[in-house]
């Protein structure tokens, strides 16, 4: 904890080092040490005033001296214990769609600590009582991302968890990442069912055949076989976009992969393939195409939603036939399969979404975009879909 | 590479003999790239044969990247021009969540343009 000088509190040396009681004329005939502490008086009393500040931000904790943790997204997300280690303490509702901006800058907080290589202690997992699969799979890759730039492994106190929880993430392969044993208890009997993510370099050469695994234990655990060329060609140009674009800038903090999970929900019939990688983000990479690369000076001005929206209608609208598009227009045609589907593209800052209601001439679609405070840290796909 | 030759005829299964998961453009994108299939595949065959035919069925799908590099890319590499691949080539599928793929083929080839030398 900071301290005045001790000599400020002698009454001689406060009259005369005292900012309020000296004109100007004065203090310039001040011997220099007595000036010099003067000095020191006001920027000690401005740092102390600055400190109370950021301790505000960090809730009250003494004042933690690596403070790039703390912004206005995060403030709040990062405890200190009383021996000055840091945990993130992750909200009761992870969920990109009903709860984005807590959801956003929790793991806003986490990708920090391996940007500015800040050793978390823990992640504590006890307050979620629901987490989306798009969510768990972002998750993940920032849980990854950590193990990998910074090392060891973040710890988790699983007694405490949820039990729905702790199974659905059990079986995403979350205990595989914290490196924790898992359960020996029988599993709680839940509606739904997440897949163990999978995860692979850029431009990996097997690419196509995580993809195929994923198609494979879909049909398990739903029982029904799924439209695999649909899925396959939204998650082939998934795939390969990410290659392309996505890491081009990549840094030292960079790790260039991408996460791909699915989930199962039984009782609605729903299936949703969530893909997501850390790279740039469509609203940056998208001026680089040859068609923006005319209109990049207007289109820096656009919010990123209308970003993707515009860089999906490109995809659909490049070629004459309206039946298929290229490039990201491709991705829509898994959600258009169904009935009932729809496509989410959550990227930086933005989202776009899709639904599709009907099959074939018969089909409505309707779309919507948001934007938001806080930056999802790359690109996160979602098909959701009615079996 | 092994195809079957009958009568200057020249089948390729792409499942089989090339991969049942096709996936990405060019050859750093994977080892399955519409760019190898192009060049190692189609281009020998059409060279050497006077009808290839080529089966698209029993693949996961098809990415659009890698159908616009493998075909479209015949034209605009240069390797032949939309109306000799016309006489020369034949896409062969008998699933019909598969016929999308063969009208997606012939259209890639009929807007590729020769680039520039």
């Amino acid at each position: 904890m900071f301290r005045l000088a001790d000599s400020y509190h002698e009454p001689h040396v406060r009259d005369m080092v005292h900012p309020g009681r000296l004109t100007n004329a004065e203090a310039e005939k001040l011997p220099w040490r007595i000036a010099r502490r003067r000095w020191l008086i006001r920027r000690d009393k401005k740092n102390l005033r600055r400190r109370q500040r950021i301790d505000v931000r960090c809730a009250g904790q003494p004042y933690c001296e690596k403070s790039s943790l703390v912004d206005s997204h995060t403030a709040g997300h990062v405890q200190i214990t009383a021996d000055h280690k840091r945990i993130v303490v992750l909200p009761k509702n992870l969920d990109f769609d009903d709860n984005y901006e807590e959801t956003a800058s929790h793991f806003r907080a986490l990708r920090l600590a391996a940007q500015s290589g800040i050793r978390l202690k823990r992640l504590r997992f006890d307050k979620i009582r629901y987490i989306s699969p798009s969510a768990a799979l972002v998750l993940a890759s920032e849980v990854d991302r950590w193990n990998q730039k910074i090392g060891g492994t973040l710890k988790a106190a699983v007694e405490t968890w949820d039990e729905n929880v702790k199974c659905l993430l059990c079986q995403m392969g979350y205990f595989t990442l914290l490196n924790i044993p898992q359960p020996t208890s029988p599993p709680a009997r839940l509606k739904t069912t997440f897949l163990p993510f999978k995860r692979e370099r850029i431009r990996a050469p097997d690419s196509g055949k995580r993809a195929k695994e994923l198609r494979q234990e879909i049909e398990r655990i739903t029982g029904i076989k799924i439209k695999r060329n649909s899925l396959f060609e939204g998650l082939s140009e998934a795939i390969t976009n990410v290659g392309h674009h996505a890491y081009k800038d990549a840094t030292s903090f960079t790790v260039p992969q991408w996460w791909l999970s699915a989930s199962y929900d039984a009782s609605e019939r729903r299936l949703c393939v969530t893909f997501y990688d850390q790279g740039a983000g469509i609203p940056k990479t998208l001026p680089a195409s040859h068609i923006f690369s005319r209109i990049a000076d207007y289109f820096e001005w656009w919010a990123d939603s209308r970003k993707i929206r515009a860089a999906m209608e490109v995809g659909r609208t490049s070629t004459e036939l309206t039946e298929r598009g290229k490039g990201l227009g491709n991705l829509l045609e898994f959600a258009k399969a169904y009935p009932e589907g729809s496509l989410s593209i959550y990227s930086l800052k933005g989202m776009y979404r899709m639904n599709s209601s009907g099959v074939g001439d018969g089909a409505v679609e309707t779309t919507e975009c948001r934007d938001y405070q806080t930056s999802i840290g790359g690109t996160l796909i979602e098909w959701s879909v009615r079996l | 590479m092994v195809s079957a030759t009958l009568n200057n005829l020249h089948h390729i299964k792409i499942a089989t003999e090339f991969s049942d998961t096709p996936l990405g453009r060019y050859l750093t994108d994977s080892n399955v790239s519409g760019e190898r299939f192009r060049d190692e595949f189609l281009v020998p065959a059409l060279r050497a044969e006077q009808q290839v035919v080529v089966d698209i069925d029993d693949t996961e799908g098809y990415g659009s990247s890698f159908l616009d590099e493998a075909f479209g890319g015949l034209v605009r590499k240069g390797y032949f021009t939309a109306a000799a691949l016309h006489e020369k080539l034949t896409i062969e599928c008998t699933d019909p969540d598969f016929s999308i793929y063969e009208r997606l083929i012939w259209r890639y080839i009929d807007e590729a343009r020769r680039q520039a030398a």
